[in-house]
């Protein structure tokens, strides 16, 4: 091509390779040149506007060129939190359960006659007229028909109304049919707490057979008396909550809130051994 | 001397003016736009592109100004720029007028061979600085020719875009000039 014999490509091919060897040997030597600075002078407030957008667009660049690596660091991130709520749910299970065997251990401390076998209630069949609790241990374990069963926190749950080799079944307190020899923390006052039909709909039960004249009042605490031969004597029952007076058989009668929280159990402690109470 | 027309003269100064802001691109825009850590050689892609399409002389002396700008602008130590343009503009002028069928094959050869020169011009130089010539291939050189790859295509359509807009005030131009000499 002629072009490229030309005066003017010579000419300009001459320009460019003196401008780069002169603009790089200077820059080398660490000599600043009036043209750079002049010409960097007159486009920094272009470059200014140009930088805005392409800060403008970074946001949008990171989201196509980061994504892959954040889609896969959020589905790492949703990994280890699945971990951790998992590691917290255990760790709760593990404090509830701990809890309750401190819980357990305090009851042992504190009737030291009492000899112990916990069970956990693997099933619960709530009827219409009664509650029974089914226990994973049975007669293997030593646990037998009529044991007392207390909650963790001292108080009376029932008692075993049936034992097979691994398992058992229990009545609460507040079943219609269920006795128990009481008497009132307080004032002493003795009577029988007994299963009631309508009260054990609400998960209370009664005090009853109190003399017309009994110290008894709301906020008492009723403890178990240990006369017959089925409860020790000074388990928690409940608390009364009200004091009532039944015209036809001319007696008191007060409403009990059992101490132990029956719906809420998950383990429950079966005294298989104690020291009976004999009354002076 | 030859006369340049008015349509020529604004076609050219609108040229000097959209190189201008891919050399501002290239400085300010595509760094926030980096494609597996690299910047594509935007400006070299448009220097091709337009020497394909325009006047040699003026292809010649926008590689030169644009590569020096960019080099200035852009801070680079060495001012090599306007030796790599001026050749890749030679380059895409001589198969511009090789193959006269099309613009396409011209820009994309010569667009491919300038960005495997600046690619071995970047390699030189880091290498030149220390760096592990393996490692500098992998992680600049070659995505700096992917991305400027992949830039010579926009960069070809607006410029096509661009002549194609001054064709027709060209032909106009000229039918004018026709008529007035008829008259």
């Amino acid at each position: 091509m002629k072009f490229f014999k030309s005066k003017f490509f010579i000419i300009t091919l001459i320009a460019a390779v003196s401008v780069a060897a002169v603009f790089t040997a200077m820059s080398l030597l660490g000599y600043s040149s009036y043209i750079k600075a002049g010409l960097n002078f007159l486009t920094v407030p272009v470059q200014k506007l140009s930088d805005a957008v392409g800060r403008a667009l970074d946001g949008y660049a990171s989201y196509i060129t980061e994504f892959d690596r954040l889609k896969k660091e959020n589905e790492e991130l949703k990994e280890q939190i699945n971990g951790m709520l998992d590691d917290i749910q255990s760790a709760k299970a593990v404090k509830e359960e701990n809890d309750e065997l401190c819980r357990m251990l305090e009851v042992k401390k504190e009737h030291l006659d009492y000899k112990f076998e916990p069970a956990d209630i693997i099933g619960r069949e709530d009827g219409n007229y009664m509650t029974v609790f089914t226990l994973g241990r049975g007669k293997s374990n030593g646990i037998d028909k009529d044991m007392p069963i207390i909650s963790s926190n001292s108080g009376l749950i029932g008692r075993i109304t049936d034992a097979g080799l691994t398992w058992s079944k229990a009545s609460s307190v507040v079943d219609v049919g269920s006795s128990v020899g009481a008497y009132d923390e307080r004032s002493r006052a003795s009577g029988i707490v007994v299963g009631d039909y309508e009260l054990g709909l609400r998960g209370l039960c009664k005090l009853s057979y109190l003399q017309s004249d009994a110290d008894i009042e709301a906020g008492d605490r009723i403890l178990t008396s240990g006369v017959g031969s089925v409860y020790p004597r000074g388990l928690i029952i409940g608390t009364v909550m009200e004091v009532k007076y039944d015209e036809s058989l001319r007696t008191k009668y007060a409403v009990i809130k059992p101490y132990a929280e029956i719906s809420g159990l998950t383990s429950v402690m079966v005294i298989t051994s104690y020291e009976r109470y004999v009354e002076d | 001397m030859r006369r340049i027309s008015a349509a020529a003269a604004a076609r050219m100064i609108l040229t000097a003016v959209y190189t201008f802001i891919a050399v501002l691109m290239q400085c300010s825009v595509f760094p926030h736009l980096r494609f597996l850590g690299a910047i594509p050689e935007f400006t070299l892609c448009v220097i091709v592109c337009v020497s394909c399409f325009e006047d040699e002389k003026f292809s010649c002396v926008l590689a030169v100004a644009a590569g020096f700008l960019l080099d200035t602008v852009g801070g680079d130590a060495y001012t090599l720029s306007p030796v790599l343009f001026l050749l890749a503009a030679c380059f895409s002028i001589i198969l511009s007028h090789r193959i006269t069928t099309t613009k396409i094959i011209p820009a994309a050869i010569s667009g491919g061979t300038a960005l495997i020169v600046g690619a071995a011009k970047a390699t030189l130089i880091l290498a030149g600085k220390g760096a592990a010539f393996s490692a500098v291939i992998v992680k600049t050189a070659l995505p700096q020719l992917l991305y400027g790859l992949i830039v010579l295509i926009p960069a070809f359509l607006l410029t096509a875009l661009h002549y194609r807009v001054f064709r027709g005030s060209f032909e106009q131009s000229r039918r004018r000039a026709r008529e007035r000499e008829v008259i």
